[in-house]
């Protein structure tokens, strides 16, 4: 018997009445992975994250975590896990050693010497009250809740919104030890830029519906060419996208034959022409549009 | 034990100002009554013979001019409607504030599992209660005490453990909407006490409304009936409440341990 999956997620559904929820997702996620999960809003990734850790139950099919099924050792899964929301918020009248202390104390374990580490890392005010805190701060008292009792697992939905860049730095490094010591990470982002600069591989949702998962290598990997020609405005060609027109300029992106592109601009009057390797955002614009 | 001893500290200001108010209410209308005692023997028969509003407030059965009578009909009904009303607005934001105030996903992403917090945030809702009415069942035996007036000690501890089931009733049907709602309704609470009290009213006016009394926990509860009865309670009344208490809780465990948790 092989090593248990971290995450296994096996044709999850769940809909909201009339409104779309997430439709047969599957995959998996290896322990010692950090591992990205992208997608544009409402596609299904806080859904996806919400059944895992038993905030909603799905309609159908099933997922384990670190071998246990998240719904009968829910418990047990949530023992294991580090979980950052996407919105962090706490009891407003409770101070920073306070919940995180509760947040100890429900775990029956001494978190103390972790917490001091990660509050002095992360600039925590442990004396401040909730309700005195910004969103960022709220993000880094999150942090520490989920870090604190060095768990096996983190899961994280969009961790870095809110936080200033040196906390964003400093969350990574955090991870990054984290991992080496052997701990798994699931992350739930927007930002490419930090999927591609930490994540070794990626799921991508789209309406609901699991798109691809693969490494990022593979995943950023494209034949895709962003055009930008001047002293033109229109041209006659397939497959274009994220076109963008001035009065005598052009923008696109190209995922053609390259030779087509040259023909179609013979004979045109151009006045400049750039060919270079597309963003990584625009990369992962396809997987996003609707088909 | 950690969510039992912290859902104590997050109620303790509300718990205060409740028991603050009601017992300075009841307590100063305690020490009013020698005040107004002569005053109240030259109006008692007028308000015995009030009709139906007699009948609703029980000045039909008990003279307001003895403490009994007094303690019935005035404290009975500002304890009745005060402590009603703690135990409902206790009861109806319990759950549903973890929702409203979007803690939720904290706490439920903590190791506990729903049952343990039902339990814990349950048991912390019958100590606010039983703490409730024990230190008003002290300010009251106490403001009797230092007036040195009499009553029958074991008909003002009848009265006060029908209140407490009276708040335990009232408090585990609120639980259980809480259960059910996404946002913390306190007006769904206070309306859900008053409407109870009302019934019990209309109850006690007319008699082709006297079926209510099975509805409304305030019918054997009830302060005149149970200082005119020397204490007895409607056992039956009590048992329909204690049953309404326990299915009303079940009722919780079974559809919060069921419905999905709002971000």
């Amino acid at each position: 018997m092989g090593v248990e999956k971290a995450i296994e997620i096996r044709s999850l559904t769940k809909t909201y009445g009339k409104n779309r929820g997430i439709n047969e997702v599957s995959f998996e996620v290896e322990r010692g992975e950090i591992f990205g999960f992208l997608g544009p809003n409402g596609a299904g990734k806080s859904t996806t994250i919400r059944c895992l850790l038993g905030l909603i139950k799905a309609d159908s099919g099933s997922a384990s975590i670190l071998g246990m099924d998240t719904v009968k050792s829910h418990k047990e899964v949530l023992r294991k896990i580090g979980y950052m929301p996407s919105e962090a918020m706490f009891y407003p009248s409770m101070k920073v050693s306070e919940v995180i202390k509760f947040a100890a104390d429900v775990r029956k374990m001494d978190c103390s010497q972790e917490a001091a580490k990660l509050c002095e890392r992360l600039k925590v005010d442990t004396k401040k009250r909730i309700d005195e805190l910004s969103l960022g701060n709220r993000k880094k008292v999150s942090i520490v809740c989920a870090m604190q009792h060095k768990p096996e697992l983190f899961i994280f939905d969009e961790p870095t919104s809110g936080l200033d860049p040196l906390m964003q730095a400093e969350f990574f490094a955090l991870i990054k030890e984290y991992n080496q010591q052997g701990a798994t990470c699931f992350l739930s982002s927007h930002v490419l830029s930090e999927v591609r600069k930490y994540c070794g591989r990626a799921a991508i949702i789209r309406e609901g519906r699991l798109v691809r998962v693969d490494s990022i290598e593979n995943l950023s990997h494209t034949n895709a060419k962003h055009v930008k020609i001047s002293g033109i405005n229109e041209l006659s060609l397939e497959p274009m996208a994220n076109v963008e027109r001035t009065e005598d300029s052009l923008e696109f992106v190209y995922s053609g034959n390259i030779n087509e592109l040259l023909s179609a601009l013979q004979g045109r009057s151009i006045k400049d022409l750039t060919i270079e390797e597309p963003s990584l955002e625009e990369i992962f614009m396809h997987y996003y549009d609707k088909e | 034990m950690t969510l039992f001893l912290h859902e104590l500290k997050m109620n303790r200001v509300s718990f205060i100002v409740w028991f603050v108010s009601v017992a300075a209410l009841c307590g100063g209308c305690i020490f009013l009554f020698p005040i107004v005692e002569e005053s109240m023997s030259e109006m008692s028969e007028v308000y015995a013979s009030m009709g139906g509003f007699s009948a609703a407030f029980g000045m039909d059965k008990l003279s307001i001019a003895t403490l009994e009578g007094f303690f019935g009909t005035e404290i009975g009904t500002i304890y009745a409607l005060g402590g009603g009303m703690f135990a409902a607005i206790s009861g109806i934001t319990l759950l549903s504030k973890e929702e409203s105030g979007h803690t939720a996903e904290f706490l439920h992403t903590l190791p506990m599992g729903r049952c343990s917090i039902v339990t814990s945030k349950l048991a912390a809702l019958v100590s606010i209660i039983t703490a409730f009415d024990l230190m008003n069942f002290g300010v009251f035996a106490g403001s009797i005490a230092i007036l040195g007036e009499e009553i029958d000690m074991t008909t003002l501890t009848m009265y006060m453990l029908a209140q407490y089931l009276c708040h335990l009733e009232i408090a585990a049907v609120c639980f259980a909407l809480s259960a059910c709602l996404k946002r913390s309704q306190i007006g769904i609470g206070l309306g859900f006490a008053l409407i109870l009290y009302v019934l019990d009213l209309m109850g006690r006016i007319t008699e082709e409304m006297e079926s209510l009394k099975y509805i409304t926990p305030f019918y054997y509860a009830n302060a005149t009936d149970i200082f005119v009865n020397e204490g007895e309670i409607n056992l039956t009344l009590a048992a329909i409440g204690i049953a309404v208490t326990i299915i009303a809780t079940g009722s919780a465990y079974v559809v919060y341990n069921k419905r999905d948790i709002a971000a």
